[in-house]
């Protein structure tokens, strides 16, 4: 069974570790972790993620920064990203929807409902029988 | 695995390191006897290398003094002398094997290897585990038979657990068996390469959990278990959360105090732009966080602290009590999670978090304890104890049974009925009681949510044939609620607050897809948000209630106006009732439950009238 694996790019130890509990657990994808920017450039041209979830706001590189060289390199381009952001007003996530970005998750978010996020975003399935 | 060596020809100590480094293990040196000696009494080594004649103390007394305190590892003497007496004192001294100088770097590593096999009861030279294959010969790691590319300390980290497989290792334990003393690096390296061997493992098809975590305690192999069992050691999402709040706390709290920092600057006019982008910054990520961990109102004041400091405010003395208040109740609500972890993760040593608890009883008879035992057994995974705890609440059980006879008085007992009921609404509690006669007491029970009262005395499988019933009762009444908001923080706020009731909340941020999403999730109850962009609530609630299937939905309008036009509107759409922004959750969840029992009520009704 081949799973999703899914890259979280956030410099925040919690994130990495909440995100990693609730995408494993509840829907059985494969989580790769990434603590920044560049971290998150290099794994996802190494590991070719299904999809990534990309923090905003992180030291030196920060998300929209780090999606524009997603976006450049041919390798990366096709990846569907989806933002994780406090900033989800109306016109954000227009913006967000014209540079290409899938969607955009607001923070705080639940982690129970994270992976139905998602999953209801990119339209996949879950992979074990979660809450 | 940690190999110390006791050899005082430098020369030959540091090819001995070379070739040992080489095959991964980490590698200690003492120079003599005695050096030797406390280094085996400070760390733990899993092989000894003794040369026999050493300054201070020779091998042979150190293999002596090993043995007769107890030390079990293999120890290999290395000597130049070859003669068979001094082979047969070396062996009788305690050692295991024996290596001529000038030793042959390919022969010591397949005796090292001998020996760590033999110390672990091995016969094969591979290390297996389930589809996990490690060679030590040539250092091959292999998952189904996918190679893997692991680091040196990834594979020692891999060896050790192979190598003892049914053990627990603390980050302490594998920094003394992987490191050498000079260059033991933190806790959290240790944690950095078990991320980094689990995420190969992985892309290898490996389980997620085949180097499980055992919370408070450490890691270890997840033990090979049949498929059904596997299913039952489903890790419990909420409470690794609980977890990760636990080992995340005290950043939490140290940002608290960079915001305090900044108010103190600015308190004595001295506020540096630095300390205000920190205290900025730490503002920013506690609103993301306490918000995560479902401090909303923690968030919402960090998230005015971090308005309040941005560049463009200029902030000012002026707001100050603003920022004090603000950094008080992020304290209050740190504080409060702080304490209901502890509570909830107590003790985390012997908390067996992979085993859900289905029944929860507290009883105080030990006969009574051992029949509920016997009888429950293969229904429910139970747990007995006389003491009423927050870690087993933490656990979920989907009843308890509450023996009021464990509190020293009644009222005690009707105390921790009425908390439960307050902090775990959706778990139904089975009360048992002495006092048979008494009228007052069933109605005490009853009034503090007791589903169920059972007068002493009682057998087991009375009390189970209740807890059958009162189960039964709780699945009919599992109420599915569907909620259409186009603001997922409200969604969220609310699948936290209705999903503790018991309910089964599904949520829709695009009425578009509304019609498709109604049907699928043949709801109990609707909840329509007012004002959404493409159709407004009032326009779903008229569609819905032209259908004649869905006529008689309950639906519940959440609307932020409060003018009487506006109400009008949404009962003359044909709503049942109404609740207002922001959302005020007790008044919000007895709506909701009435609601939902006056509408079982007609359709038991109806029913019984068609019959």
């Amino acid at each position: 069974m081949s799973s999703k694996r899914i890259l979280v790019v956030d410099n925040e130890a919690y994130i990495q570790e909440v995100a990693q509990i609730c995408l494993e657990t509840i829907a059985g994808w494969q989580v790769i972790l990434a603590g920044s920017g560049l971290e998150g450039l290099a794994t996802a041209e190494r590991e070719q993620p299904d999809a990534i979830l990309l923090d905003v706001m992180m030291p030196d590189m920060d998300g929209l920064a780090t999606f524009s060289k997603l976006q450049s390199n041919p390798t990366t381009r096709s990846i569907p990203v989806i933002l994780l952001t406090a900033k989800v007003q109306s016109a954000d996530r227009q913006s967000y929807a014209a540079l290409g970005i899938k969607s955009a998750i607001a923070k705080p978010f639940s982690p129970m409902d994270l992976a139905q996020q998602i999953a209801t975003t990119l339209g996949w399935k879950f992979e074990v029988a979660g809450k | 695995m940690k190999i110390l060596v006791i050899e005082d020809d430098l020369a030959v100590a540091e090819a001995l390191k070379h070739t040992l480094s080489s095959n991964n293990y980490a590698v200690e040196v003492a120079n003599d006897g005695e050096a030797g000696l406390d280094c085996i009494e400070a760390f733990n080594y899993d092989l000894l290398l003794l040369d026999v004649l050493l300054p201070k103390l020779n091998g042979i007394d150190i293999c002596r003094y090993v043995r007769s305190h107890g030390y079990k590892m293999p120890i290999l003497l290395l000597t130049s002398r070859d003669s068979n007496h001094d082979r047969a004192v070396g062996l009788d001294a305690g050692a295991d094997d024996y290596v001529v100088k000038p030793f042959d770097a390919e022969e010591l590593s397949a005796r090292i290897r001998a020996l760590l096999r033999r110390s672990n009861d091995r016969s094969q030279p591979t290390l297996t585990w389930d589809l996990l294959t490690l060679d030590p010969r040539n250092c091959e790691v292999t998952y189904d038979r996918h190679l893997l590319t692991l680091t040196p300390k990834e594979y020692a980290l891999l060896e050790l657990f192979l190598r003892h497989n049914r053990r627990v290792f603390s980050c302490g334990a594998i920094l003394e068996h992987l490191w050498t003393y000079e260059d033991t690096p933190s806790e959290e390296a240790v944690r950095t390469h078990i991320k980094g061997l689990r995420q190969k493992l992985r892309s290898a098809g490996a389980p997620t959990d085949l180097l499980e975590t055992v919370y408070g305690i450490g890691y270890r192999l997840k033990s090979i278990q049949a498929p059904t069992a596997t299913i039952a050691a489903q890790p419990n999402p909420q409470q690794m959360l609980a977890d990760i709040w636990y080992r995340h706390r005290d950043q939490m709290v140290e940002r608290v105090a960079k915001i305090e920092l900044a108010i103190a600057e600015l308190q004595a006019s001295a506020l540096t732009d630095e300390v205000r982008v920190q205290a900025w910054q730490s503002a920013h990520t506690l609103a993301g966080a306490l918000g995560t961990f479902g401090l909303a109102k923690g968030s919402q004041a960090a998230k005015k602290i971090e308005l309040l400091l941005d560049r463009q405010m200029n902030v000012t003395l002026a707001d100050l009590p603003q920022l004090q208040g603000g950094v008080a109740e992020l304290r209050q609500e740190i504080d409060r999670k702080v304490e209901e972890t502890l509570l909830a993760t107590t003790p985390p040593a012997t908390a067996n978090r992979s085993n859900t608890i289905d029944l929860l009883a507290i009883v105080k008879e030990p006969e009574l304890a051992t029949a509920l035992r016997a009888t429950a057994t293969d229904k429910f995974n139970t747990q007995i104890v006389t003491e009423l705890s927050h870690g087993q609440l933490a656990q979920s059980p989907c009843a308890i049974i509450l023996d009021l006879d464990c509190f020293p008085h009644a009222a005690d007992g009707l105390r921790a009925l009425t908390e439960l009921e307050r902090d775990y609404p959706a778990i139904p509690v089975v009360v048992l009681s002495q006092s048979t006669g008494s009228l007052d007491r069933r109605i005490e029970v009853a009034q503090k949510g007791g589903r169920m009262f059972l007068a002493k005395p009682v057998t087991a499988s009375q009390i189970l044939q209740s807890i059958d019933r009162v189960l039964a009762a709780v699945r009919a009444n599992q109420a599915k609620v569907l909620i259409v908001d186009d603001d997922r923080t409200i969604l969220d706020a609310l699948v936290a607050l209705l999903s503790h009731q018991g309910l089964s909340v599904t949520t829709l941020s695009e009425p578009s897809q509304f019609w498709e999403t109604l049907e699928a999730c043949a709801p109990d109850l609707l909840m329509l948000d007012l004002d959404m962009p493409q159709h407004s609530g009032i326009e779903l609630c008229q569609a819905v209630r032209t259908d004649p299937h869905w006529a008689t939905l309950p639906i519940v309008f959440l609307t932020a106006h409060t003018a009487a036009v506006a109400i009008d509107r949404v009962f003359a759409a044909g709503a049942d009732d109404f609740a207002t922004k922001p959302i005020c959750g007790d008044t919000l969840v007895t709506r909701i439950l009435n609601r939902l029992e006056r509408s079982r009520l007609q359709r038991e009704i109806l029913t019984n009238s068609r019959t």
